[in-house]
């Protein structure tokens, strides 16, 4: 198992390494000139003048690979720069200052989502084909289907506008977090009460399940016991990877609902062409897939140890 | 099997652990930063606060004065000037009066005494001449300013004069001084090492309000300043909330949470006309600010001839766009500047909608209509022209469109491309195209700024625009005569004569006199429009 965990991680060091290649890179394939924007920006008039003495003050007259390994030197220390936005705060400052806010409304979400998901997937697995089966399937239908953006804005018209229980956003008021919360769950809750429905049903047809009905336990306790157990150990490396996708997915809602999080301080770098910014948002977020495959990856292997056989 | 049933449950509830410390994390998490607190503000307790929640769509960022990446309203909050623009023109401000020498080169102020910065610092002339000074080390930024590129010495003369000496006479300097920046005074204390020019540390001005917290990406708290020397505001505290989506500032105001939404680039057309007829909440138009039109490359192998720039001046239907796209909401525009503009009241036969009119323009010019393809040729060439809009901008790409449908009816092909912002301003800076939009500065600058911008290459379109025109070093030249002329009679002289060039050479194509607007809910009241279109008059507003 050590030497399996010790060959992901080490297989994980080129992935990393794209990624702050890809990261560094993109920014540079951008047809506009960063001394530009960075000096467009800040609404200052691109002179001769004012752009010399920009791409000095950038370090933009380097050639790229010798940015690119004082770059690396500096993310190692996690600093990635200036803003260019706003030169007093740091790249990396912005981002310690909106992630707990993501992390908040992530983590309120993965909340609703396992919550919500679980039970209504074994619901919906126990009572297939009826009613409550088939009313879910329309929810999931819908739910996948509808963009967060139009979802969001139709919460807030019922819940801010007409029925004012709940503010439009922001994050001053309580009972801010939940319209945000459940628009950005509804897609994942969609996602894996279809996954955990389906685990079910298959883990159903399995001789252990006629087994224990011929050996006269309770239905209750081969769903609860058995059943749910195993269809849970497929579920739980997609969950997993979900806390990423939680996590990157929050730029549309975070905007809409005006929260202050990672998201939208992506948005407003890339509405600003704050490259320092953007490039820390995209190698953060390859950084959390990495990791988060990485521990789905150690999950899975530890719950079945065959994967831990394959090369 | 047991042993892996059990890691699985291990998992499960770390799973759920990490998720409800992520919640608790985020939830025990301060997001705010508070910029500067300066305590001189305690609201007595009984009397209820005058409290007005203004938005915007992104954060205040820095609002050092010198500089240009703060919200102009939060700026003109907090830091004054030595004069402003009013109705009634520039008035003193933290200057009490001035005098201009004959030869128009010295200006020379006498402070207002007893004005301090919420710090308690005193404002005197050694104060305005530390931060000329900043400003001037950071002289490369300020390109955009004739009146630094002029400016040849500025002294405290004594603790309550301050003058200011130029290299010519310069008549546009009073507004350059009262614009929200860079001529606005920040306290000493905040300098870092002497200066502005790398930061500064806290935002302390003179100004009605201070800045009394910021949590950057939600909101940020205005107090009144105690200390203010004139006339205090009625409203005690400004809330600006930060709300980027333009749908969800709506439904924002519609349910109280904020209750005013101001400015053009925040309030669409369609968003305003439903807030005025709505019950309970009103809207507010400006005069006319500046104007929206598109500028014809003069260098272009087609648009080099005048008479073809004249015909597409007489196919545009102004009326109809200012109807039809504009919800009427932004006046149709028939001259490059507004005769209200400073200078501009020019005698000018306007241009007028006929497509008979271009049509013979386009005959006269040698461009014949191929009936079967419905363009028209010149020694076998198609008569096919390039138009580049912003893909960001809806307004530029519906005008565009439009614009497409309005010229082919007079055999003139337009094809249409959208380009990302910075890419289509690269464009326009290096002179790659044939028509694009451009915008006039608005009031105050116009038509100094906007004029004088012509004259500055890889600025904007202008300058690589006008380079075919046979009088382009004359135009230029008359510009900076205008700015240096001392006698008013002259001075208008020469923007008749470039006005009129402009007008009769045809390379730009006015549409519509872009306005301002704001809409409120019915309890807030003055809610006016100030002189400069970036200001935000707040402090004038009052609640009921």
């Amino acid at each position: 198992m050590k030497q399996y965990i010790a060959r992901r991680i080490l297989l994980a060091i080129p992935m990393l390494l794209v990624v702050t290649f890809i990261s560094f890179g993109l920014i540079h394939l951008i047809p506009s000139d960063p001394v530009e924007v960075a000096l467009r920006v800040n609404e200052i008039i691109p002179t001769d003048e004012a752009i010399a003495i920009m791409r000095e003050e950038l370090g933009l007259d380097q050639p790229f690979f010798t940015r690119y390994a004082s770059w690396l030197k500096q993310i190692a220390r996690f600093d990635f720069g200036q803003s260019y936005i706003n030169k007093n705060r740091s790249v990396s400052g912005e981002i310690l200052r909106s992630l707990p806010a993501t992390l908040k409304l992530a983590g309120m979400s993965f909340m609703i989502v396992v919550g919500v998901s679980i039970p209504l997937g074994i619901i919906c697995a126990v009572y297939k084909d009826r009613l409550i089966d088939r009313a879910m399937r329309i929810f999931i239908f819908v739910a996948t289907a509808v963009p967060n953006y139009w979802m969001g804005i139709l919460l807030i018209w019922l819940f801010a506008v007409k029925l004012k229980i709940l503010p439009t956003g922001g994050n001053q008021q309580s009972g801010a977090i939940i319209l945000p919360a459940v628009t950005l769950s509804l897609t994942y809750i969609a996602t894996y009460m279809r996954l955990i429905r389906n685990s079910m049903l298959e883990n159903l047809t399995e001789n252990y399940v006629y087994y224990a009905r011929t050996r006269g336990l309770k239905e209750k306790s081969i769903i609860g016991r058995h059943v749910l157990k195993n269809s849970l150990h497929e579920s739980i490396a997609a969950l997993g990877m979900s806390v990423a996708q939680l996590i990157s997915g929050t730029v549309v809602v975070e905007n809409i609902f005006s929260w202050p999080g990672i998201g939208r301080l992506c948005i407003s770098a890339i509405f600003n062409r704050d490259y320092p910014v953007i490039q820390a948002y995209i190698l953060m977020m390859g950084v959390l897939f990495i990791l988060c495959n990485l521990l789905a990856d150690i999950t899975q292997a530890m719950l079945d140890p065959r994967l831990q056989e394959v090369k | 099997m047991k042993f892996l049933k059990r890691k699985t449950m291990v998992i499960l509830v770390g799973l759920l652990v990490m998720a409800l410390l992520a919640g608790c994390t985020g939830a025990s998490g301060n997001t705010a930063e508070s910029q500067q607190g300066t305590g001189n503000n305690e609201v007595t307790g009984g009397e209820e606060l005058q409290e007005l929640v203004y938005v915007n769509f992104r954060d205040i960022r820095d609002l050092n004065p010198h500089l240009y990446s703060g919200e102009l309203f939060a700026q003109n909050l907090i830091f004054e000037g030595l004069v402003m623009i009013t109705e009634e023109g520039i008035q003193p401000w933290l200057a009490k009066d001035w005098h201009i020498s004959e030869d128009g080169r010295t200006y020379t102020f006498d402070i207002r005494e007893e004005v301090t910065f919420s710090d308690g610092h005193p404002f005197d002339a050694h104060v305005a001449y530390a931060n000329f000074q900043a400003i001037y080390d950071n002289i490369e930024r300020h390109g955009w300013l004739e009146s630094i590129r002029l400016m040849e010495n500025f002294e405290a003369v004594d603790d309550m004069t301050f003058r200011i000496t130029l290299s010519e006479p310069y008549y546009p300097l009073l507004t350059e001084l009262a614009v929200t920046r860079p001529f606005r005074f920040i306290s000493p204390n905040c300098f870092i090492d002497g200066t502005t020019k790398d930061g500064v540390d806290g935002m302390i001005g003179t100004g009605k309000y201070v800045l009394a917290e910021n949590h950057i990406d939600e909101y940020a708290v205005f107090e009144i300043n105690d200390t203010y020397w004139g006339e205090k505001p009625e409203i005690q505290r400004i809330v600006a909330r930060v709300i980027p989506d333009n749908q969800i500032r709506a439904l924002a105001l519609e349910t109280g949470e904020i209750d005013i939404i101001y400015g053009t680039n925040m309030v669409d057309a369609e968003t305003y006309l439903r807030f005025e007829e709505m019950p309970g909440f009103s809207g507010v138009l400006s005069d006319p600010l500046a104007t929206r039109m598109m500028i014809m490359n003069s260098t272009d192998a087609i648009l080099s001839d005048r008479l073809v720039r004249q015909a597409i001046n007489a196919a545009v239907n102004r009326e109809e766009i200012s109807e039809a796209i504009f919800h009427g909401l932004e006046a149709p525009a028939a001259r490059l500047l507004a005769p209200t503009v400073p200078y501009c009241d020019v005698s000018l036969e306007d241009y007028t909608y006929s497509l008979d009119k271009a049509n013979e323009l386009l005959e006269n010019a040698g461009w014949s209509m191929n009936t079967a393809t419905g363009i028209r040729e010149k020694d076998g060439k198609p008569m096919e022209v390039q138009l580049h809009y912003n893909i960001d901008s809806v307004t530029e790409k519906t005008i565009s469109e439009y614009m497409q449908g309005e010229l082919k009816k007079i055999g003139i092909q337009l094809s249409i491309t959208g380009e990302e912002e910075q890419s289509y301003r690269d464009r326009m800076k290096a002179g790659d195209f044939s028509i694009t939009f451009n915008i006039s500065w608005g009031t105050p600058y116009d038509p100094h700024s906007f004029l004088g911008g012509m004259r500055m290459p890889a600025v904007y379109g202008d300058y690589a625009a006008q380079q075919g025109l046979e009088k382009v070093q004359e135009l230029h030249d008359n510009i900076f005569k205008a700015f240096i002329a001392t006698d008013e009679g002259d001075r208008q002289q020469l923007y008749n004569e470039i006005l009129t060039y402009l007008h009769e050479e045809a390379i730009y194509v006015p549409l519509t006199y872009e306005r301002n607007r704001a809409i409120f809910r019915n309890g807030v009241e003055n809610v006016t429009f100030n002189p400069s279109q970036f200001e935000v008059p707040l402090e004038q507003m009052r609640l009921r």
